[in-house]
């Protein structure tokens, strides 16, 4: 009796798996509906790759932050700086710790701009080419910030940047502890690097690599499929 | 131009649709039912810890101005912090994956076809991943070794992940055996608790198997854990880009 049960409990078990096991052409037809479907991404994903091309080329697209306002542009171009000429819109930072912001007196010698053993080439950013005695200069001590909403007042004086007594000229700098990597990906880490190779064409080489490889091997499953259902 | 994350998940829903009825003929209606809530509730487990944990998120932009700039805002549906399209993507490749290992190799062994099915998702993600990075569908924001801007832990994660699934579903659903350290536990547990007996995998009835199968992938989603961790201790060890600060 009990050795019945088992076998009628074994037998409902293969009554559940045949209902369950679909035909074999039912099979073939499903498998081929799923590879068409998965083709179609693949392709899809490759025009999309090739759409988002000057995206990918763009070094700080992967962690970019959106800008506040839609309207405005992510990264605002800071307009150009023409020789002798004071820009006038141009934001400048409140002064930074350890430098000090002195005016040049209109007696200096020759009224020259600032030298560059006055001027540590670290701290010279944008110092407009061809510049000539007696041109006026706006120093920027510091990377100017680029948010859009930064009002700060624009000085026009021409000014030169001396260290300070407290600076770290005297003292000799402490070497600081590593950070670590960046934020930044280098080297075969970026995106943008693949991006711009090739003649601005490398993302798209690969992405139709990876796309090839996939079509190919969801053909061969296909065709080996239908390979077997003929032989049956 | 770009693809929006909107163009993403239309396509997913769009593929899923008729993927999902492709399967059911190829897999059996009830097995494909099994395969697709598994697969939803273990990708969507996955991801959920990836990004509590900080290594990857699906909405780096809708918590400033991304809504300005998209009509819809993103992501339409949401399973918690995750998408639904991602774990829709998940099901796809993992299906597919396990489709084609089953027909290129009818005759291996259960663990060497649940590998190579690992690698051909890792195949299809290596396609998806820089298309997802760069159009922002998601990010990756962990200390690790990446190559084209995505993280190796990732490619390894995806192999691991489609591993197990596809081990555990052929080891419960499509074969349905014991191991002798399964059946350790499950004795003590599942069966004794769910199913008052101590019959073997293959002496269970279908609605039996699917909860044995939900239960092999809670153990299979520690086990993915066990893997992972040394994985991404070795490529934060290696790693060639460092996380976003608090202060971003």
């Amino acid at each position: 009796m009990a050795n019945k049960r088992i076998e009628l409990e074994q037998y409902k078990h293969y009554v559940n798996l045949l209902e369950e096991e679909p035909n074999r052409k039912r099979v073939r037809k499903g498998f081929a509906v799923c590879v068409v479907v998965m083709m179609l991404l693949v392709i899809a994903l490759f025009v999309l790759t090739v759409m988002s091309n000057t995206l990918a080329t763009k070094p700080g697209n992967i962690l970019e932050k959106p800008s506040a306002n839609p309207s405005l542009p992510t990264n605002p171009q800071i307009p150009s700086t023409v020789p002798g000429q004071v820009p006038g819109t141009q934001t400048i930072p409140s002064q930074v710790p350890g430098t000090q912001t002195v005016p040049v007196p209109s007696t200096s010698p020759g009224g020259k701009a600032p030298t560059s053993e006055v001027l540590s080439d670290s701290q010279v950013i944008g110092l407009p080419a061809g510049t000539r005695d007696g041109d006026l200069i706006a120093q920027i001590t510091a990377p100017i910030p680029t948010s859009p909403t930064s009002t700060a007042p624009v000085s026009t004086a021409p000014t030169t940047t001396l260290p300070s007594s407290s600076s770290s000229a005297s003292t000799p700098a402490k070497p600081k502890p590593n950070p670590g990597p960046g934020s930044q990906t280098t080297g075969a880490g970026n995106l943008s690097k693949l991006a711009g190779g090739a003649g601005s064409r490398g993302l798209q080489i690969y992405a139709l690599v990876m796309m090839l490889g996939l079509v190919v091997l969801l053909y061969l499953g296909m065709r080996r499929l239908r390979v077997e259902g003929k032989a049956k | 131009m770009k693809g929006n994350v909107i163009v993403f998940e239309a396509l997913t829903f769009i593929f899923f649709i008729v993927f999902y009825q492709g399967a059911s003929h190829a897999m059996g209606k009830r097995k494909n039912r099994a395969f697709f809530i598994g697969s939803l509730l273990f990708s969507l487990a996955i991801q959920t810890v990836a990004v509590w944990g900080g290594v990857m998120n699906f909405f780096w932009y809708s918590q400033n101005s991304y809504f300005k700039h998209y009509p819809l805002g993103g992501y339409i549906i949401w399973l918690g912090l995750v998408p639904l399209a991602a774990c829709l993507l998940w099901y796809l490749v993992a299906a597919t994956a396990q489709m084609l290992s089953t027909v290129l190799m009818p005759e291996a062994k259960l663990w060497s076809r649940s590998a190579v099915a690992g690698a051909i998702a890792v195949l299809f993600y290596m396609l998806i991943e820089p298309v997802a990075v760069t159009n922002h569908w998601w990010t990756f924001n962990l200390k690790s070794f990446y190559v084209i801007d995505v993280p190796l832990v990732a490619l390894f994660a995806i192999f691991g992940s489609v591993f197990l699934f596809n081990a555990v579903y052929s080891l419960t659903v499509l074969e349905p055996s014991d191991t002798k350290f399964l059946k350790r536990i499950e004795d003590k547990t599942i069966k004794r608790v769910a199913f008052k007996s101590n019959r073997y995998a293959k002496n269970l009835t279908f609605n039996q198997l699917e909860s044995l199968f939900f239960w092999r992938l809670a153990l299979a989603f520690v086990a993915f854990g066990v893997f992972i961790a040394p994985v991404m201790a070795i490529f934060w060890a290696v790693a060639n880009r460092g996380q976003i600060p608090p202060g971003w």
